[in-house]
């Protein structure tokens, strides 16, 4: 039995987000009810157009402001489904204390304070990360892999998971749980390395390179694509989301260069960052029935073309 | 050593701080009530209160030892009725007292055996999976992931001990089920007991769980540990006892109830840290059943 999307009332948090845009407009299309929680309603990005022609609901609300949401609680009331990306900060400094209860107020508490208001929650979905693997005891990273952040990012998200799993077993409401890898594509507003490498090389700039590092990059149609078919099963589940490739740092920023035809020189740095990572991605093709379709290339046009038109 | 102890007011802080004077140790505690045994370097602190911490800067600055037993019991599961308290108390709390103490070097965190949660083996080791059922369990397992990150980040020592449920002392714990147990027999009412009465848990002595960091206190050594008892006593077993030594021959009732063995592997104690627990039951749930007649 699958869940039915239409006529259902969703709940995205983080919903102004690359994640966020693109999914509310995917359950739409699904004839769902979205409202999205975010924190700041004079930066709705691509949602803005669906938020002022009243299709969806914006609740502006902060999830480290206790009394905010205590305010908000009533027009949650309806909501059968949650679908919790909860956004992300990155800190000059991630592993300082003050970074740690940042991930506490936001991750844990805000999660916890968010689920005092829903009560009538048919089904919650949560996007964690790989952070909560740390350095991963063996790739292919499968589920099974050792929980060992080496973040109070992936504290944060671990914490949350763990809090979500308690509240989905007490009240009996499933739970999917999807550690993404890397995403990219268009709308990725994240100062992770596509971004980076791509606006310098439109720029023509030198661009700095960790040799060795490697990652498991998915785009964002298929991150998209697993979320919808996590919704659908609706089920206790826990998938790692990730294409089952690894492509190192220099072979993405070569890409990259050649389809900005950048003059941008490569300058190498000695000491590595980055280590190699890659997930199993075998339980979630099987149980999700899906297979990441976009290919880097195809991927890598996408975003740039995205960073263009930005400039 | 220059050391810290919170929860000084507490179940297991009260005896520790009576051995540390005894083995004439120094060091200061510190906990949100003043009650039991207090030594002069006490402090009544609320450690979600950031700025009151604060305030005693200056001697916290000299801590490099830190025994960090203060913590907020709860054994419920519903994360919307106490979730938010106990994520205040264990998880902030103990940031808090992280961002007091900037020249800590040793870390011991008193951890519990809920964060396995039901065991899918017996003996459980320190590497079974982590699935709390419990609110507690919760935020003592993320309690310890964020200390993990800190102590690798600052290059701090970090040991944590998993207890084992533990026994020996009357006043605290009384939901609990020897010290339930031990009342209702005293009183010849019936006890009851959930499930068949079967199941097997390592209960831990008091003083064995302080023996633990005491040994800690001396060499130190690093690491996630088990610590649990000798013996691994089915319910049925625990009645029979206190049954004997109080001379009674009192029926349990049985109800209903989904029960699990949950015995914890102590074997990484033993050879890290050089550390076993002495207690046999017969001899811990006498000495309990002393100290409750008294």
């Amino acid at each position: 039995m699958t869940f039915k999307i239409a006529e259902k009332n969703f709940l995205i948090t983080g919903g102004t987000g690359q994640i966020g845009s693109f999914l509310t407009e995917k359950l739409l299309e699904n004839k769902a009810n979205v409202t999205v929680l975010g924190h700041n309603s004079n930066n709705l990005k691509e949602i803005k157009d669906l938020v002022d022609t009243k299709k969806i609901k914006f609740v502006e609300c902060d999830l480290t402001n206790e009394n905010r949401i205590k305010t908000v609680g009533p027009l949650l009331q309806n909501v059968d489904f949650l679908v919790h990306l909860s956004s992300e900060f990155r800190f000059p400094e991630p592993n300082s204390l003050s970074s740690a209860h940042h991930t506490v107020e936001l991750d844990i508490k805000g999660t916890i304070l968010l689920l005092q208001q829903l009560k009538q929650l048919q089904g919650i979905l949560f996007t964690s990360s790989a952070a909560v693997y740390g350095k991963p005891s063996y790739l292919p990273t499968d589920e099974l892999c050792p929980i060992r952040p080496i973040s109070f990012y992936g504290c944060g998200k671990f914490a949350t998971e763990k809090y979500l799993k308690l509240h989905s077993n007490n009240k009996n409401v499933p739970l999917t749980i999807l550690r993404i890898s890397n995403v990219y594509g268009q709308r990725d507003r994240s100062n992770q390395m596509i971004p980076i490498f791509t606006r310098k090389a439109l720029r023509n700039e030198p661009i700095k390179l960790n040799e060795n590092g490697s990652r498991d990059l998915i785009h964002i149609s298929d991150v998209i694509e697993a979320i919808m078919s996590a919704i659908k099963l609706n089920q206790n589940n826990l998938f790692n989301i990730g294409t089952g490739i690894k492509f190192s740092n220099h072979f993405i920023l070569k890409k990259i260069i050649e389809i900005t035809k950048s003059q941008s020189k490569i300058l190498r740095l000695e000491k590595s960052e980055d280590d190699d990572f890659v997930y199993d991605i075998s339980k979630a093709t099987a149980k999700l029935d899906i297979n990441p379709k976009v290919s880097i290339e195809r991927g890598l046009v996408d975003e740039i073309l995205w960073h263009k038109k930005q400039i | 050593m220059k050391l810290l102890v919170t929860g000084a007011s507490g179940n297991i802080g009260n005896i520790l701080g009576n051995k540390l004077q005894k083995n004439n140790i120094p060091f200061i505690g510190l906990d949100v009530v003043s009650q039991g045994f207090i030594n002069d370097d006490f402090f009544q602190l609320d450690i979600t209160n950031k700025s009151n911490l604060y305030e005693k800067k200056s001697v916290f600055n000299e801590v490099d030892t830190l025994i960090h037993l203060a913590s907020k019991i709860d054994a419920g599961a519903d994360i919307t009725n106490t979730g938010i308290e106990s994520v205040n108390v264990n998880v902030k709390g103990t940031l808090n007292l992280l961002e007091c103490l900037p020249n800590l070097k040793n870390i011991l965190f008193t951890s519990t055996y809920m964060v396995y949660g039901i065991p899918k083996q017996n003996p459980v080791t320190e590497n079974h999976i982590q699935e709390p059922h419990t609110v507690y369990g919760t935020s003592k397992m993320v309690t310890e992931k964020y200390l993990q990150v800190y102590a690798q980040e600052k290059g701090i020592n970090l040991t944590i001990f998993r207890y084992m449920g533990i026994y020996g002392l009357m006043s605290h714990y009384a939901n609990q089920a020897i010290p339930i147990f031990i009342k209702l027999i005293a009183t010849g009412k019936n006890p009851i007991i959930y499930g068949n009465g079967l199941q097997r848990r390592n209960h831990l002595f008091i003083d064995d769980a302080i023996d633990a960091i005491l040994v800690w206190i001396n060499n130190k050594n690093p690491g996630i540990f088990n610590i649990g008892g000798i013996d691994s006593p089915t319910n049925l077993d625990l009645i029979s006892i206190i049954n004997e030594k109080m001379n009674k021959k009192i029926k349990p009732i049985f109800k209903e109830s989904q029960q699990y063995d949950f015995i914890t592997d102590i074997s990484r104690a033993a050879a890290v840290l050089h550390f076993q627990p002495k207690t046999r039951i017969k001899d811990g749930l006498s000495n309990t059943i002393e100290r409750f007649l008294e």
